[in-house]
Order: structure tokens, then sequence, then C-alpha cells
């Protein structure tokens, strides 16, 4: 009996932090609706979620994320500073999301090219966190500016610019479910009939 | 020593070097990268793990992984021509690094990544050439490949900013 309620509450959580999430303002809601110390992680973008990168504020054109230090992504054992490509992942995958869920766009993009300036290193034991914001969308091409900081946007760690090709078919609309996620709803249903 | 042992031993601490070099990134592992070693020359290959995929439904690699792959092949190109030459320079240099001690590695001053063509879910490979080489900053082309060496999945160019050089 406890073991079926603690089963079903897990599943209501479960539908609502992890449901397979197929349109950007629905994932949007979810990452506002999360709290503050736990945003979502990147759940069906495996690379990012291995980095453990959570998307932190979502509107239309304008994606915050961040990533938390971690020993195993450190570029220099001398230093202890992130390795350059965690930052790379970071304001990719953040410029991405802003130019997928730009004003008349639902889809998934892909990055033409990617400009980075690191302005100075990192402080170790620090999480990093981005901001990107479409500043230009045509039919076809966005253009995205991101920042990486480490708390004060006005002293970055590092800039960046990119520009993505937009018009993925409506199947491949990034899914951010994972089969974890699937496996959990397809649970819900069954539960939801028994 | 012998003429043969003495080449024999250059070439086992030109590979302990690397292995040392490739040690002081743990990213490296993150990527599941790999370095070749020709003589001077470095062949980078990431190989492939569901991990580093960025679209599964394509599926392809994810561009930041890809991007990551690229500047660490450079800074290794650029790590790994320094102890080159320290090796060969024989002396208080060399041992340094026969002892762990690595010359600092290069910082990235800025890195612009052309993404060519989706990565496809296998094993990536890449080449660094150092375009030029000055006191204090480096500019290095890099290119990833993965069946046909001529149909690069991503083209990325860099500065890299020279650690200052203790030994002079």
């Amino acid at each position: 009996m406890d073991d079926k309620t603690a089963k079903s509450s897990k599943n209501t959580a479960a539908a609502r932090r992890d449901r397979p999430i197929h349109q950007f303002t629905e994932l949007f809601r979810l990452v506002a609706e999360a709290p503050e110390d736990d945003k979502p992680i990147l759940h069906g973008v495996p690379f990012a979620q291995h980095l453990g990168i959570r998307i932190t504020h979502g509107e239309a054109g304008r994606v915050r994320m961040m990533v938390p230090y971690d020993e195993r992504m450190i570029g220099d054992t001398q230093s202890g500073v992130l390795h350059g490509g965690v930052v790379t992942t970071l304001l990719d995958s953040c410029a991405g999301l802003a130019a997928g869920s730009s004003e008349s766009k639902d889809t998934a993009v892909a990055t033409l090219d990617l400009r980075i300036d690191y302005l100075r290193p990192a402080t170790p034991g620090k999480p990093i966190h981005a901001e990107a914001e479409t500043y230009r969308e045509t039919s076809q091409i966005d253009f995205v500016r991101a920042i990486a900081h480490q708390g004060d946007p006005d002293d970055p760690v590092a800039t960046a610019v990119a520009t993505f090709m937009s018009g993925g078919r409506a199947t491949q609309v990034m899914s951010w479910a994972n089969e974890t996620d699937v496996a959990d709803k397809q649970q819900q249903t069954k539960d939801e009939r028994s | 020593m012998s003429g043969l042992s003495r080449i024999t031993a250059e070439e086992q601490a030109r590979d302990a070097a690397l292995a040392g070099l490739i040690a002081s990134i743990p990213f490296i592992s993150v990527i599941n990268a790999r370095f070749e070693r020709m003589g001077d020359e470095l062949t980078a290959r990431m190989v492939f793990a569901p991990h580093l995929v960025g679209n599964p439904i394509l599926p392809a690699l994810h561009g930041g992984g890809i991007g990551a792959f690229l500047e660490t092949t450079a800074i290794m190109q650029l790590g790994w021509d320094r102890v080159w030459r320290d090796l060969a320079a024989g002396g208080a240099p060399s041992q340094a690094i026969a002892q762990g001690h690595f010359p600092r590695l290069p910082k990235t001053i800025d890195f612009t990544i052309d993404y060519l063509r989706s990565g496809r879910p296998r094993d990536l490979f890449a080449r660094a050439v150092v375009t030029k080489q000055g006191r204090r900053v480096a500019n290095v082309r890099v290119e990833g490949w993965q069946d046909v060496r001529d149909k690069p999945v991503a083209s990325a160019h860099g500065h890299f900013l020279l650690a200052e050089d203790e030994a002079g």
C-alpha cells in the first residue's frame, strides 16, 4: 500500500519533470516552474546531459544555461581551470536553443559557425553560466550572440557569436525525452489504466 | 649505450612524455579522445560513445563536443611541439619532462568553428596545423573528418597564448 502510494507520487513528479517535450514553449514553462536550485538537465541531448548542463531560463530567442564545476572537466591540471570545450559546449547548446526557439520557429537547428573569445580564465570551483540571445532572425538563418560568466554578466569569461541554419522537418524537432522518460510515461499510462 | 638502444630510449621518452601531456588534460577522457603519434605529428581520434551524441533523432554528434575535440587537438599539438623541442634540447628542459614537469599549456584566446557536415555517430579524426607560431601567440588550423579525409565534418582555427618561457 505504502509502496504503491510512493510509486504513484514518484510518477506524478516524474510526469511533471521528465515527460517528453516536443515544444520549446512547454520546455520553458517547465524551466520556469522548476525550483531555482533544481533546474532541468538537458535530457535528450546526451553530451549536454553528460556535462550536467541545466537550463535556468527560457523564452523565445533568449535562453540561459549553467554547467557545474566538475574535476573531470579540467583542461589543465596545473591550474584546475575547466577545459575550453566545456564552455564551447555550454555556449553552443545555449545559443542553439535560443536560435531554435526564436519567434517564428520551433525547430531543430544546425550550427553553421561558432566563434568564441576567451576573455579570462574561469575561476576553478565555480559553475559557469551562459546567456544567449537571437539578435537577428531570417527565414533560414539565425544570428545569435552569447556570453559565459560566473555570476556577474558584466565580467564575462567568454563571449560568442554563432549562426544557425533552421528548418529541420517537424519530426526532427529536438526531443527532450530520453528512453527513461518514455519508459516512465509508459509506466504511468499503465498505472492510470489499472 | 649502443646506437639502437639509444634510439629506443629516445622513442620511449617521447611516448612517455605524450602520455604525461595527455594526463595533464583530464577533459580528454570525457570526450574519449586518443592521440596517435607519427614522429612529431599527432592524429587525434574521438572514439564514438553514446554520450557524445547531441541529437539522438538524426543521430548526430554534439557540435559542442566536436568543437571541444578540435580545440583539444590544437592545444595538444602546440603542447606536443613544445615538449618535442624541450626533449630535443636535452639538459634541464628534457630532464624536467622526464620527471613529469611539463611546460604550461597554451591558453585559447579565440576559437572559431565552421560546421560543414553533420557528425555521424562514429569515430571522428582530427589533425592540427600550426599556421603561424610567434613568440607569444600561435595561429592554428584544425580539421576534423570521419570517413573521407576530403569531406571534413568541421574546420576550425584559433589563436593561442603561449606560456611565458620560464626556461628562456
